[in-house]
C-alpha cells in the first residue's frame, strides 16, 4: 500500500512538473513575441473530401505549424461548427489583450502571410481518407502543411517543397495497416505527451478542429477503433495507448463510425489517461499561447459563506449542471446569468488555454457557477483506472480545482454504460472514498449523465447523482410534468433535485420550464443546494456494487 | 356414440363455432371480426411519434405492442425497439374482469422514462388486473408496483386504456400515472398480426 502511495505520489509530482514546465513554456512564448502581426480567416463550412475539407485541412495545418513561437493565425469557424464561442473569444482578446488581426480572405492570402514559417508539403490521396490522418502526423514532423493533389501548385508557388506523398500509397489497405506504418515510421519522433484522435464524423467528411494543436506538438493522430470487438484496432489503440505514461492527454474524439464514446474513454481510463475532446476543438495551437492577464486569479462565484448556517425549507430544491464542457451549447445563447446554473469547466484548459478560460471567467454573471469535471483531471471513468492511480488521479484533478476556485466536482463514469442498459452510472463505495479522502474541501460531489442512483453524505458533504436529465428536444410540457413526477415519487422535503441539462439546451427555454413549476420548487445555486443537501439528508444511501 | 348425442352432435359443434368466434363471450377474443379481417385490437401495433406525447423511453428505443389472446387471457407485450430489434419488453397478462395477477419484476429497467432517475424494484411483485371497456373496441390494464427514487421506494399505480380507432386502424395507448400530473397518449398503427398469438 505504502509503494501504491509512493508511486501515486510521484506521478501526481511529475505530473505537477509537466504543468509547470509547460506553464512556463507558455510565458516564454508570451515574452518571444507575442505582440507580432496576427492574421484572422473565416473558414469554409464545407468539410467534405470532395468539396472544402482539403482546403480547410491545409489552412489548419499552416495554422499549426505558422503558430510555432508565437500566436500568428486564428480561424473563425463557421456557424454550426461544434464550439461556438470563436467570435466572441477574438473580439475578446482585441478588447482585453489589444490584439490586432489582419483579415485573411483566402487559402493564398494565407500563404502569401504565413508560407515563410513552412518547410514543406505533405500530399494525401483524396481517395484514401486516413491517409489525412497520417498526413497531419507527417506535417508535425516536417512542419509542413497538408494538401491535395490540386493544390500543389498553390503551394509549390509559395516556394514549399514537397516532403511526403501518400498518393497511390496506402490504396487497398486497412486502417490498421495504415497506422501500423505510420507509426513505425513517426511514432518516435513524435511528443509523448499527447495523442490525438482525429475521430467525430467519418465517410466522406472530416471536422480537424483540433489538427493544428496536434500538428504545434508533433502529435501522433489517429482514429484507431477501441471496440473491443475490432480486434486489430482495438489492439493497435492499446498499444498506443500503453505507451503513454499515465495522466497523458488524449486529444480529439472517437470516430462516430468505429466506436462508442464510451468504449474509447473507458480504454483511454484503463491506462490512467485523461480524455479531452472534440476533435472540432478550434484554436488551441493559438490559444494555447496566450496567457491570463497579469495578476489574474480564477475566482469562482461562490453563494455559501463560511460559518453561515443554511436551513432547508420543506420544498424541491432544483440546481442545474450544464454538462458537456463550455463553450459547446448555451454559454453564448440568450438567457445565461437569469437563473442559478452550474457549469462543468474543462479543467485542463487552465493550462493549455488559459486565457480562453479566463474569458469564461470574466463573461460569468453572479448566477453562474463553476465545477470541476469530468471524473478526474479530464475526462475518465474511474471504474476503468487502475485503484493504484485513482488517488492520483483525483490529487491531480483537486489541484486544478484549486487553482480554478471550484470547491464542487462531478463524476460521471460510462464504463459498462453500454452493456448494462443505462443504468450502471452508479460508483462503489471504495472510489466515493477516494473521491472525499482526497478533496477534503469539497463542498459535495455531483454525480452521472442521465440519471444514476448513487446517493451518500459524507459528514455534511454530499455525494449526489442526477436525479433528471433535461434533453434538449424534450417537450417543454412533458419535462415540467417529468419534474412533477419525481416530486411527486419523493415526497419528503426537502427534496433535492439534481438536474443535468445537455448542453444544446439554451437556459431561456430550461428557465420556462423551472418556472411552469409551482410554488414548491425553488431553483437555487449548486453550492447552496449542496450544503443543505448534506444537512438534511431526505435521500437514501446507495452505492454501486464493489469493484471486482 | 349414443343416439341421443349423434342427435344433438350438429348443435354442439354450432356453439363451439360460436364460443370460439367470441360471440357468446367476447371477453375470450380480442380479435371478433379480425378472425377473418385482422381488424380487432389483436396484433402488432406500430408507435407514430408524430401523433404521440413526447416519450424519453429507455435508451431511445420505439415502443411497439403486441396483443395477443390464450386461454380467456389477454397478452399485452410492449416491446422496446432498438433499431428495430427487442431491447427489452414488458409483459402484462390478465383475464378481463378478473382478479389480480401477481408477477415478479426481473429488472430494474423502468422503460417509461429514460429521464427520470426511477427504477424497477426486482424481485418484488407487481400487480394487474384488467377489463373490457368497451367488448372488442377498449380495454383497460392497471397494473401496481413498487418503484425506486432517490428517496426510496414508493408505490406507483398505473392505468392504461387501449382503444381502437375508426376501422381498427389505429390503436391509441392513453397511460396515466399516479404520480403524474398529466396523461402520457401514444398513438399506434396496425402492423400486421402476432406471431404469439393462438388465434389467428
Amino acid at each position: 500500500m505504502n509503494a501504491r502511495l509512493t508511486s501515486c505520489s510521484r506521478l501526481h509530482e511529475i505530473s505537477r512538473l509537466f504543468f509547470l514546465l509547460l506553464s512556463v513554456s507558455l510565458a516564454a512564448g508570451a515574452a518571444r513575441g507575442g505582440t507580432g502581426e496576427k492574421y484572422v480567416m473565416l473558414l469554409g463550412g464545407n468539410w467534405e473530401i470532395a468539396g472544402g475539407l482539403p482546403s480547410n485541412a491545409m489552412l489548419i495545418s499552416l495554422q499549426g505549424v505558422a503558430n510555432a513561437g508565437e500566436p500568428r493565425l486564428y480561424f473563425r469557424y463557421p456557424s454550426g461548427w461544434d464550439y461556438n464561442f470563436c467570435d466572441p473569444l477574438l473580439a475578446y482578446y482585441r478588447s482585453s489583450r489589444g490584439m490586432r488581426f489582419t483579415e485573411l480572405a483566402s487559402a493564398a492570402e494565407a500563404l502569401d502571410s504565413l508560407a515563410r514559417y513552412v518547410k514543406g508539403y505533405v500530399v494525401w490521396d483524396r481517395n484514401v481518407r486516413t491517409s489525412l490522418v497520417v498526413a497531419f502526423t507527417a506535417a508535425g514532423i516536417h512542419r509542413a502543411v497538408v494538401v491535395t493533389e490540386d493544390l500543389i501548385p498553390l503551394a509549390e508557388g509559395h516556394g514549399l517543397k514537397m516532403a511526403e506523398d501518400f498518393r497511390g500509397k496506402f490504396t487497398g489497405w486497412s486502417d490498421v495497416q495504415i497506422y501500423e506504418w505510420a507509426y513505425g515510421k513517426y511514432w518516435h519522433e513524435c511528443n509523448k505527451n499527447f495523442l490525438v484522435y482525429m475521430g467525430g464524423e467519418s465517410g466522406n467528411m472530416m471536422k480537424p478542429g483540433i489538427a493544428d494543436f496536434g500538428i504545434h506538438h508533433r502529435c501522433f493522430f489517429t482514429d484507431a477503433s477501441t471496440n473491443p470487438l475490432d480486434t486489430l484496432e482495438y489492439a493497435f489503440a492499446g498499444r498506443l495507448f500503453g505507451a503513454l505514461k499515465p495522466l497523458s492527454i488524449v486529444l480529439g474524439w472517437h470516430s462516430y463510425k468505429k466506436d462508442l464514446e464510451a468504449q474509447h474513454v473507458t480504454l483511454a481510463s484503463h491506462f490512467g489517461l485523461r480524455v479531452e475532446g472534440l476533435h472540432t476543438l478550434p484554436n488551441m495551437s493559438f490559444n494555447h499561447q496566450i496567457p491570463l492577464s497579469p495578476g489574474f486569479r480564477f475566482r469562482n462565484n461562490h453563494n455559501v459563506r463560511e460559518g453561515k448556517s443554511y436551513v432547508p425549507e420543506k420544498k424541491v430544491y432544483v440546481a442545474c449542471i450544464q454538462t458537456d464542457c463550455l463553450g459547446l451549447g448555451a454559454w453564448t445563447k440568450p438567457g445565461r446569468g437569469e437563473i442559478p446554473y452550474a457549469w462543468e469547466v474543462t479543467m485542463n484548459w487552465s493550462w493549455l488555454a488559459p486565457a480562453m478560460l479566463q474569458y469564461f471567467y470574466d463573461m460569468a454573471t453572479p448566477n453562474d457557477y463553476f465545477i470541476g469535471s469530468l471524473s478526474g483531471p479530464g475526462y475518465m471513468y474511474p471504474k476503468a483506472v487502475p485503484p493504484a492511480l485513482l488517488p492520483s488521479v483525483v490529487d491531480t484533478a483537486y489541484a486544478l480545482m484549486k487553482t480554478l476556485d471550484l470547491n464542487i466536482f462531478e463524476i460521471m463514469d460510462h464504463s459498462s454504460y453500454w452493456s448494462s442498459r443505462g443504468i450502471d452510472d452508479d460508483l462503489s463505495k471504495e472510489i466515493v472514498d477516494t473521491y472525499f479522502a482526497r478533496m477534503p474541501d469539497v463542498l459535495g460531489i455531483a454525480n452521472g449523465y442521465r440519471p444514476a442512483h448513487t446517493f451518500a453524505v459524507y459528514g455534511d458533504k454530499p455525494f449526489m447523482s442526477y436525479d433528471y436529465y433535461l434533453g434538449e428536444k424534450r417537450d417543454e410540457r412533458e419535462a415540467a410534468a417529468d419534474l412533477e413526477e419525481l416530486a411527486n415519487l419523493n415526497p419528503a422535503r426537502p427534496y433535492f433535485l439534481l438536474m443535468h441539462v445537455r448542453q444544446w439546451s439554451d437556459i431561456k427555454r430550461v428557465k420556462r420550464i423551472l418556472d411552469s413549476l409551482g410554488p414548491a420548487f425553488e431553483v437555487v445555486p449548486l453550492d447552496l443546494f449542496m450544503k443543505m443537501a448534506g444537512r438534511a439528508q431526505t435521500f437514501m444511501t446507495r452505492f454501486g456494487p464493489p469493484l471486482k | 356414440m349414443s343416439r341421443s348425442i349423434r342427435i344433438l352432435l350438429p348443435l354442439i359443434l354450432f356453439s363451439c363455432g360460436l364460443l370460439f368466434s367470441g360471440t357468446f363471450f367476447p371477453g375470450l377474443s380480442l380479435s371478433g371480426p379480425a378472425a377473418s379481417g385482422g381488424q380487432g385490437l389483436e396484433g402488432i401495433w406500430k408507435f407514430l411519434p408524430g401523433k404521440s406525447t413526447d416519450i424519453a423511453s429507455w435508451g431511445y428505443s420505439l415502443p411497439q405492442i403486441d396483443i395477443s389472446t390464450a386461454d380467456g387471457k389477454v397478452r399485452v407485450i410492449h416491446d422496446w425497439l432498438d433499431r428495430g430489434n427487442v431491447a427489452f419488453a414488458d409483459t402484462f397478462e390478465f383475464r378481463p374482469g378478473g382478479g389480480e395477477v401477481t408477477s415478479v419484476v426481473r429488472s430494474e429497467v423502468w422503460p417509461d422514462n429514460w429521464y427520470m432517475g426511477v427504477l424497477s424494484s426486482p424481485g418484488e411483485a407487481r400487480n394487474v388486473s384488467g377489463r373490457w371497456l368497451e367488448p372488442e373496441k377498449a380495454f383497460r390494464v392497471v397494473a401496481r408496483q413498487n418503484v425506486r427514487t432517490s428517496q426510496g421506494e414508493t408505490a406507483v399505480t398505473t392505468t392504461r386504456d387501449y382503444t381502437l380507432g375508426p376501422e381498427g386502424k389505429t390503436l391509441t395507448l392513453t397511460e396515466q400515472r399516479s404520480s403524474r400530473p398529466s396523461p402520457v397518449v401514444l398513438v399506434f398503427e396496425r402492423n400486421g398480426t402476432s406471431p404469439r398469438s393462438d388465434i389467428k
